[in-house]
C-alpha cells in the first residue's frame, strides 16, 4: 500500500510545475524584514524610545556630563527601549496564537522555528534604532560639553540589553503565548530595574553585589565620584559578554523545538553550553571586588590633589584639576573672572582654584562590602576590610583638613578655592556658578573660603566662623551675584525660595538665619550666607552697578575690614538695612535667660569671623 | 471503513466509483488518498476509519456538526495527525517532515475558525501570508496579492485594517489567503459561512475559474453550494464516510421518495417546511394528497442523515447493514 500511496508523487495530480522553493535564508530575510518594520514602528517601542529620551535628559540635566558616567546613563535609558521591545516582541511572537490563527500558520511551509527566527531577526530594528539613539545622544552630550570619551563596551552593552530583552519577549511569546506572560515579565523587570538602578527608590529588591550582576542592567552610581575614568571599572566588557551570552541563551530557548533532530540538538546544546560558560565567566568577573591597590591609588589621587592634578593659569588665576576635568577650566573661569573684574584692587596673592574629591566614593557598595562597612561605621572584616578601613580614615582626615590645611596648596598662606567633581548645566548652572563666585568673593574680602563647614568628631558639623553683621559679607554676595547673568538669577531664586537655616554663633545664646545655595551639586565649596547680608546684597543688585563699584572703590580697605558693619554699607549706598530674617527655630526666652548655652540646630556655636 | 468508503477507495470495483473517476479526472491519479483514517479526542471518536480518494476538481464534504469534517480537513491540511491510517496528499506522505513541507508548499487552507490580526491591513496580511508561503520575490508577491484581492473583490478594502472589516469580508480575506500561490490542494472549511448571497455566487464562480484545476475539498452546510460547484460530494456521518459520489447521485438517493404536501404527515423519514409554506416529506410511502417532486442534493443528504440516525439508534452494525441494503437498492 505504501508504494501505491507514493505513486502519485511522480504522476497525475502531484506533478509539480512550480518554480523551485526559495532558500530558508531568503524566507527568513523576507519575513524578518516585515517583522522588523512592524516592530520598529510599534507604538510600545516608540513609547520606549520616548521614555529613553526623557530618562536620559532627566539623568544628565543639571550637570555637565562626564562620559564615564553618562555612557552608563545611556544604557540605563535604553532599559526603557528594552522593556518596550520585550513586550512588543512578545505580542508579535504570540500573535498567531492570540489571534486564533495558529492552525492556519501551522499549514504554511514556513516552520514555527523559522517564524521565531524572523522575530529574532526583527530585533535588529529596535537595536538599530537604539544605536541611532546612542549616536544622537553622544552628539548631543558632546555638544553640551561632556568631558572624556564614551566607552564603546558600555554603549554596546546598552544595545545588547535591548537585544536581550527583545529575545526574552520572543521566547515568552513562543512558550507562554497567553495574554499576561509578556506584560508580567516586562513589568517585573521594569520594577526590579527601577528599584536597583534608581538609588532614591527604596523598593523591596535587595539582591546585593553577589546577585545584582544577573539583572540586565546595573548602574554603578558611584563612578561620578571618582577623579576620572577608571580602567575596567565598572567591568563593562564582562557585562557586555554577560548580556550577549544571555541573549544567545534566550534566543536558543526561543528557537528550541520539541522535534529537533540529533544534529540540531547537538548544535543547540553546544551553543547553549558556550553561552552559559561566557555568562558564568562574566558573572565571576563582575563580582570581583575592585582591588585594594586600585582603591589605594584612588585615595592617593583624592588626598594628594597637588601631585595628581594639572594646573592652568588664566587671567592670573591658577586652576588645578584632575586631567579628565581640565576642559572645565573655561567653565569655572566665567564666574571667577566675573568676581575678580569687579574688585577695585586685585589682591596681591594669586588665587588658586583647586578641584577636590568628595569623600563619599568609598561608601558605595559598588566598591565592595568592605568599603561600605568602613563607611557606615561598621567593623570591616578580613585583611581587605582592614585595608579599606585605613583608606577610608585617610580620606576622612583629608576632608576634615580641607578648610584649614594650607599645606594642601604649597606656597599658599590660605586655603584655596575648591571646586568639586560636578558642574551645573541648564537650570543648575546658576547655583553652580554662584557657589564658585561666592567662594572667590569670600576669598577676595578675606573671609574663609571653601571648607567653611568643618567636620567635627562624631559626624557633627560646625561652621568655621560667621561674619555676622559685617559689610564685607554683603559685598562678597553682591560680587558673586554680579559675576554672571546666571549668578544674578540664582541669587534672586535663592532669596525668593527662602531656604533659611539657622546657625548658632558666639557663646551659643544667639543664632543667625542663613541662606544655603538652592541646589548645589557638591558639598565641596558649598557656603551658607547670613540672612541679612544676603538680603542687603540682593538690594544692592537693584542699584546701578557702577554706583556700587564707585562706593566700594572709594574705601575698599575699610569695607573689607571685619569691623565695618553692614549698616554702614547700606547707609553709604543709600539703602535701608533689611531686617534679619527670623531663624526657623528660636531660643526659648526662659532657656536663654538661664545662662545655659542653647544649641539651636545641633552643631556647636561658631565664632564670629575676624 | 464501511462498505461505501471501500467502494470509493480507488479500487474501481463499484459502478459509482468508476463512473465518477472516469467522468472527472479520467486517466489521472487521486490527489489525496486516505485509508483507514482514525482520530479520537479523548473518548470522542472524530474519524472512525475513513477511506477516501479525492481527484482534481471540487469535492464537497457534507455532514452534520460533529461528523468529523473539520478533523478530516485539518488532517488533510497537515495541521493535525491521525491516530491511525494512511494518508497520501499530492503524492507525499505527511508523516515525513520533509514531505509534509512539500505538501504545505502546494496547499491552500481555510480553517473553520479563522481569527484575524487586528492591526494588519488586508493587503499587509496577504503579503505576510505570501511570505509564509515562501513567495519571497517582492514583485511576484505584489502580483499574487493583487490577483487574490481581485479574485475575492477585496481590492477596495485592501488598505483597510482587518478589525474594521465585517465578518463576511474577513471570510473573503481567509479565502484570498488560501488562494495565494495557486495551490494544488485547496482545503476550505465552510468557506461560504458568513458570505452574503451575492458573494456566495461570486465564490462559486471563483472556484470554477481556478487555474490548473487543483484538488479542492470544501466542507459546507449549504447543499445548494455543493450542487452548484462540486463535481464530487462526500457525506460524513459520525466519523464515517456514508456516501461518496456525484451530487446527482446523492440527490438520486431520494429519487421517488420526495413528496410535497399541504400538511405535515407522519411516517416519513424526514419532514420539513419549505419556503412556500408546504411540507416536504422524504420517505418510502407517499403522504395522502402529496405530490411527487424531483429530489435535490439536500433531499438526498437529509434522507441519508435520517437513515443514519435511525441506524444509529438501532446499533452500529445493524445500521451499516441497513444502509448497505438501501444503497444497494439505490445503485440498482
Amino acid at each position: 500500500m505504501r508504494a501505491e500511496l507514493s505513486a502519485g508523487r511522480t504522476t497525475g495530480a502531484s506533478v509539480d510545475p512550480r518554480e523551485p522553493s526559495p532558500s530558508g535564508v531568503r524566507v527568513l530575510g523576507s519575513l524578518g524584514r516585515v517583522e522588523a518594520f512592524r516592530l520598529g514602528r510599534h507604538p510600545i517601542v516608540l513609547a520606549g524610545v520616548v521614555g529613553a529620551v526623557v530618562l536620559l535628559v532627566a539623568q544628565t540635566r543639571g550637570s555637565v556630563a562626564r562620559w564615564w558616567v553618562a555612557d552608563v546613563h545611556l544604557g540605563t535609558a535604553l532599559l526603557f527601549v528594552g522593556v518596550a521591545v520585550l513586550y512588543a516582541g512578545y505580542l508579535a511572537t504570540a500573535r498567531a496564537v492570540r489571534d486564533g490563527l495558529a492552525d492556519l500558520y501551522e499549514s504554511f511551509p514556513t516552520s514555527a522555528t523559522k517564524r521565531i527566527g524572523a522575530h529574532l531577526v526583527a530585533l535588529m530594528a529596535p537595536v538599530v534604532a537604539s544605536a541611532a539613539f546612542v549616536v544622537i545622544a553622544v552628539g548631543w552630550l558632546d555638544a553640551q560639553g561632556a568631558i572624556g570619551s564614551p566607552r564603546v563596551s558600555v554603549l554596546a552593552g546598552g544595545l545588547a540589553l535591548v537585544a536581550l530583552l527583545g529575545a526574552l519577549g520572543v521566547a515568552l511569546g513562543r512558550w507562554a503565548p497567553g495574554p499576561w506572560a509578556g506584560l508580567f515579565a516586562a513589568t517585573l523587570i521594569a520594577l526590579v530595574e527601577v528599584d536597583v538602578v534608581v538609588p532614591s527608590f527604596d523598593g523591596p529588591v535587595r539582591l546585593g553585589r553577589a546577585l545584582d550582576w544577573v539583572l540586565p542592567w546595573h548602574q554603578p552610581f558611584v563612578s561620578g565620584e571618582f577623579p576620572g575614568p577608571i580602567a575596567s571599572f565598572p567591568p563593562a566588557t564582562a557585562h557586555l559578554v554577560e548580556l550577549v551570552g544571555l541573549a544567545a541563551l534566550t534566543s536558543l530557548a526561543a528557537l528550541a523545538s520539541r522535534a529537533m533532530g540529533v544534529r540540531r540538538l547537538f548544535a543547540t546544546a553546544t551553543a547553549a553550553c558556550l553561552a552559559a560558560g561566557a555568562v558564568g565567566w562574566a558573572g565571576w568577573s563582575e563580582t570581583r571586588p575592585i582591588p585594594v591597590g586600585r582603591l589605594d591609588s584612588l585615595v592617593a589621587a583624592a588626598i594628594h590633589p597637588a601631585t595628581h592634578e594639572r594646573c592652568q593659569t588664566r587671567a592670573g588665576v591658577s586652576y588645578c584639576a584632575y586631567p579628565a576635568y581640565l576642559p572645565w577650566v573655561r567653565l569655572w573661569a566665567a564666574p571667577v573672572d566675573g568676581v575678580l573684574s569687579r574688585l577695585p584692587r586685585r589682591p596681591a596673592r594669586r588665587l588658586v582654584v583647586r578641584q577636590v574629591v568628595d569623600s563619599s566614593f568609598l561608601c558605595s557598595p559598588s566598591l565592595g562590602a568592605a568599603a561600605a562597612a568602613s563607611c557606615t561605621g561598621g567593623t570591616p572584616s578580613g585583611p581587605r576590610g582592614r585595608q579599606v578601613a585605613r583608606l577610608a580614615s585617610r580620606l576622612t582626615a583629608f576632608q576634615a583638613a580641607l578648610s584649614t590645611d594650607a599645606a594642601l596648596v604649597p606656597g599658599s598662606a590660605r586655603p584655596p578655592v575648591y571646586v568639586g567633581l560636578n558642574w551645573g548645566s541648564g537650570a543648575t548652572l546658576g547655583p553652580a556658578e554662584l557657589n564658585l563666585a561666592l567662594d572667590v568673593a569670600y576669598w577676595a574680602v578675606h573671609l574663609p573660603t571653601t571648607g567653611q563647614v568643618v567636620h567635627a568628631q562624631g559626624g557633627t558639623q560646625q561652621v568655621s566662623c560667621l561674619p555676622v553683621g559685617q559689610a564685607r559679607e554683603a559685598i562678597a554676595v553682591w560680587l558673586a551675584a554680579s559675576a554672571t547673568p546666571a549668578t544674578r538669577a540664582a541669587l534672586r531664586a535663592e532669596v525668593s525660595a527662602g531656604q533659611i537655616g539657622s546657625v548658632p554663633y558666639g557663646n551659643g545664646r544667639s543664632s543667625v538665619a542663613t541662606f544655603a545655595a538652592s541646589s548645589t551639586l557638591d558639598t565641596v565649596g558649598s557656603l551658607e550666607t547670613t540672612g541679612r547680608a544676603t538680603l542687603l546684597a540682593a538690594a544692592m543688585t537693584a542699584l546701578p552697578e557702577r554706583r556700587v563699584e564707585a562706593v566700594l572703590a572709594a574705601h575698599w580697605s575699610t569695607w573689607t575690614n571685619w569691623r565695618t558693619s553692614d549698616k554702614s554699607l547700606a547707609t553709604a549706598l543709600g539703602l535701608r538695612l533689611p531686617p534679619a530674617p527670623p531663624t526657623p527655630a528660636t531660643v526659648p526666652p526662659a532657656a536663654a535667660g538661664s545662662g545655659q548655652v542653647i544649641q539651636v540646630s545641633g552643631p556647636p556655636p561658631s565664632p564670629v569671623c575676624h | 471503513m464501511g462498505p461505501v468508503s471501500a467502494e470509493r477507495s480507488g479500487a474501481g470495483s463499484s459502478p459509482g466509483t468508476a463512473a465518477r473517476g472516469d467522468a472527472t479526472v479520467a486517466g489521472d491519479r487521486p490527489g489525496v488518498r486516505v485509508e483507514g483514517l482514525r482520530r479520537r479526542y479523548g473518548s470522542t471518536v472524530a474519524l472512525d476509519g475513513v477511506d477516501l480518494s479525492l481527484m482534481r476538481g471540487v469535492t464537497g464534504l457534507l455532514g452534520p456538526n460533529g461528523a468529523g469534517k473539520t478533523t478530516l480537513l485539518s488532517i488533510l491540511a497537515t495541521v493535525a495527525s491521525p491516530d491511525a491510517g494512511r494518508l497520501s496528499v499530492l503524492g507525499f506522505d505527511p508523516e515525513d517532515s520533509a514531505e509534509r513541507i512539500e505538501i504545505r508548499r502546494r496547499l491552500g487552507y481555510l480553517p473553520q475558525e479563522l481569527g484575524y490580526h487586528r492591526h494588519f491591513k488586508v493587503a499587509e496580511f496577504l503579503d505576510y501570508v505570501a511570505i509564509l508561503k515562501e513567495i519571497v520575490d517582492p514583485g511576484r508577491r505584489r502580483a499574487e496579492v493583487a490577483r487574490v484581492l481581485a479574485a475575492t473583490d477585496l481590492g477596495p478594502v485592501a488598505g483597510r485594517r482587518m478589525r474594521a472589516l465585517s465578518g463576511g469580508m474577513r471570510r473573503r480575506v481567509g479565502i484570498a489567503q488560501a488562494l495565494l500561490g495557486k495551490p494544488q490542494l485547496l482545503v476550505l472549511d465552510e468557506p461560504t459561512a458568513g458570505l452574503d448571497p451575492e458573494q456566495r455566487l461570486r465564490f462559486r464562480e471563483l472556484l470554477s475559474e481556478l487555474p490548473d484545476h487543483p484538488v479542492v475539498v470544501l466542507s459546507t452546510h449549504q447543499a445548494d453550494d455543493v450542487a452548484a460547484v462540486c463535481s464530487e460530494v462526500v457525506v460524513l456521518l459520525a466519523g464515517r464516510v456514508r456516501f461518496a459520489g456525484t451530487p446527482e447521485q446523492l440527490a438520486g438517493l431520494a429519487a421517488g421518495r420526495v413528496w410535497v404536501a399541504e400538511a405535515r404527515q407522519t411516517g416519513a423519514e424526514v419532514v420539513w417546511r419549505s419556503g412556500d409554506g408546504r411540507w416536504r416529506h422524504v420517505g418510502e410511502r407517499p403522504p395522502a394528497g402529496a405530490e411527487l417532486v424531483s429530489p435535490t442534493v439536500e433531499d438526498g443528504y437529509l434522507r441519508l442523515a435520517g437513515e443514519a440516525a435511525v441506524a444509529g439508534s438501532a446499533g452500529s452494525a445493524e445500521g451499516s447493514d441497513t444502509w448497505r441494503s438501501r444503497r444497494g437498492r439505490q445503485d440498482r
